[in-house]
């Protein structure tokens, strides 16, 4: 089979999305599905662990099935398993995990065990395979906010993440604090677009030369500007105005901290990943980089940006095309979930 | 009709394999090791020792628990991805059940044990009478020391686990005797026996069996309240 022609099942469960892909070569989308469980998680104000997990068990299989019948491709024309080992919920990871490995195991086929944070950072490639490299990708996620060089010969190097919150995991926070449900990032998003920053919101280790982000501040001083307002003129909030003071916060540090890591390593293109990426005023700001640093700057679909498969299906089948005949594809009946799995470090 | 069994609600994970009603292989795992790690090596290692390959298996019977439910998961994942790989049917079966038929032949009821949490367990009595076991009570999600008042006056069996730190407390507040059963066959062997058992009498296996969790998870049981559970955020 040439590379071309290489078929990948790709299975991402690491948190609170269901999803199957499967692909064609390196970049062929023939089918991605994604199931989401957000009606679930938004009692809670953030995802229940164990209540993911039940919900993974339920639609693994329903969710293959529909993958390969959207693809038109059944069990047995699948070349490559391409499955999420880590980092993520373990129990969620290990749901998908042991289905991918039985799958491919008894269908005598390899598997390569992705890192979900590879998987979005390659996610930029689908679209694009031709992106020049090496890439500088910021990976801004509910759970991660890190900053990788993806050198040309596709391995990572982890730059930089968080202090404290994830970027994400600030606008679920500031979301819940206003009372505007989850997922929060979404709802900020378009009531930010509503408002003015009029707020004094700071930008964490604006003036610091780190690429080191820190996003437990500015949902601080939300807080505060919140309990402030409250006393001052009561319930009726200027929510609008407190969501787009808080959003330009967070974009203006994920803009510092990316503009400075390109003036210090020289990458060849710029690439925005993970949920945060579909965030309107990222695109906006952090695209805008690129004609300032004369580098294109890539920021995959919206849905590309949150969890899915086809980005794992594309990341194992990179992987697998670049070096067939490593072991680890063949002999991974003991592979186990890493739930702490930060690559390239 | 060769059938894999696989567990993953106890402690030690375990795979066996029975062909027309006889245990050909079983194996046990660590109780220490991972569950995702331990349970496809051992159908590996086992089907390489019996000469079985995967397309030779005709139907998969998974414990569905009460159980670890992050070991029942990656049992029923693993039987699902077994099972769609070879065109082989899966089925389930209850924990407790599967510990009843693995018990040796007892006189009178025997009451099987799995943990829950801490100082709570999963447990139901069953009556052994030659054939799959017969249930009598539960199964119920208690306080491991409730276990004494299940005897109802008579000799207290018990088969399992999560009740061995407190079998004096046990012993003492019980009306009559208290035993603790060995199991006579790993849960994975037993639970391949009783879906023989089933197939020979034309009982429904099922395609796609679901976990049994019993209790309701911490999360639902802190919903509402001042809530333990500690939200992650996605990603």
């Amino acid at each position: 089979m040439t590379d071309n022609e290489l078929i990948t099942l790709g299975i991402e469960t690491s948190c609170d999305e269901t999803a199957v892909a499967v692909l064609r070569g390196a970049s062929q989308v023939l089918s991605s599905k994604v199931a989401s469980q957000d009606d679930i998680h938004s009692a809670h104000g953030g995802i229940v662990p164990e209540l993911a997990c039940r919900r993974h068990i339920e639609l693994i299989r329903p969710m293959t099935a529909s993958a390969l019948e959207k693809a038109g491709v059944g069990f047995k024309d699948i070349d490559l398993v391409a499955v999420t080992r880590g980092p993520g919920l373990v129990g969620a990871l290990l749901v998908g995990l042991s289905y991918a490995k039985a799958l491919a195991w008894a269908s005598g086929l390899p598997m390569v065990g992705v890192n979900h944070l590879e998987g979005h950072v390659m996610s930029a490639m689908v679209e694009n395979p031709d992106m020049p490299l090496p890439c500088l990708a910021l990976m801004v996620s509910g759970g991660h906010t890190e900053l990788f060089l993806l050198s040309q010969s596709h391995s990572l190097e982890w730059l930089s993440g968080t202090r404290d919150d994830a970027a994400g995991e600030a606008f679920d926070k500031v979301a819940r604090l206003l009372g505007l449900g989850y997922p929060g990032g979404p709802i900020i998003d378009r009531l930010a677009r509503e408002g003015k920053p009029v707020y004094d919101v700071p930008v964490a280790l604006k003036s610091e030369d780190t690429l080191e982000f820190s996003f437990s501040g500015p949902k601080t001083a939300v807080k505060n500007i919140v309990n402030r307002l409250k006393n001052e003129i009561g319930e009726n909030l200027p929510v609008a105005d407190i969501c787009a003071s808080f959003q330009s916060a967070v974009v203006q540090a994920l803009y510092g901290k990316t503009r400075l890591a390109a003036r210090r390593f020289h990458p060849a293109s710029i690439a925005v990943v993970g949920g945060v990426a579909r965030n309107s005023a990222v695109r906006r700001t952090i695209g805008a980089l690129g004609e300032e640093l004369g580098i294109p700057v890539i920021i995959p679909a919206p849905e590309l940006c949150t969890d899915n498969a086809v980005m794992i299906a594309a990341a194992g089948a990179g992987r697998f095309l670049r070096d067939r005949n490593n072991p680890e594809f063949h002999d991974f009946q003991e592979m186990d979930a890493t739930p702490s799995w930060l690559p390239g470090v | 009709m060769l059938i894999l069994g696989i567990d993953g609600a106890l402690s030690e994970p375990s795979v066996a394999v029975a062909r027309e009603g006889l245990v050909l292989f079983s194996k046990v795992g660590s109780p220490k090791a991972s569950i995702s790690r331990d349970v496809l090596r051992m159908v590996s290692e086992g089907f390489r020792e019996y000469s079985i390959s995967a397309e030779d298996i005709s139907h998969i019977c998974v414990t569905r628990g009460p159980g670890s439910f992050t070991g029942i998961r990656a049992a029923m994942a693993t039987a699902y991805g077994l099972a769609d790989a070879t065109g082989a049917r899966v089925g389930a079966v209850g924990t407790l059940e599967a510990l009843a038929m693995a018990a040796p032949a007892v006189d009178g009821p025997i009451t099987a044990v799995s943990k829950a949490r801490k100082g709570i367990v999963y447990s139901a009595t069953y009556r052994k009478t030659g054939g799959a076991p017969e249930l009598v009570h539960g199964p119920v999600e208690a306080p491991v020391e409730n276990l004494a008042g299940q005897g109802g006056g008579l000799p207290l069996v018990l088969i399992g686990e999560g009740f061995e730190e407190e079998i004096a407390k046990i012993r003492k507040n019980a009306e009559g005797a208290v035993d603790i059963a060995q199991k006579a066959m790993p849960i994975a062997a037993a639970a391949a026996m009783l879906a023989f058992w089933r197939l020979e009498k034309g009982e429904s296996f099922g395609q796609s069996p679901s976990p049994e969790y019993i209790g309701r998870s911490q999360a639902e049981l802190t919903q509402g309240g001042s809530g333990k559970t500690q939200p992650l955020y996605g990603g």
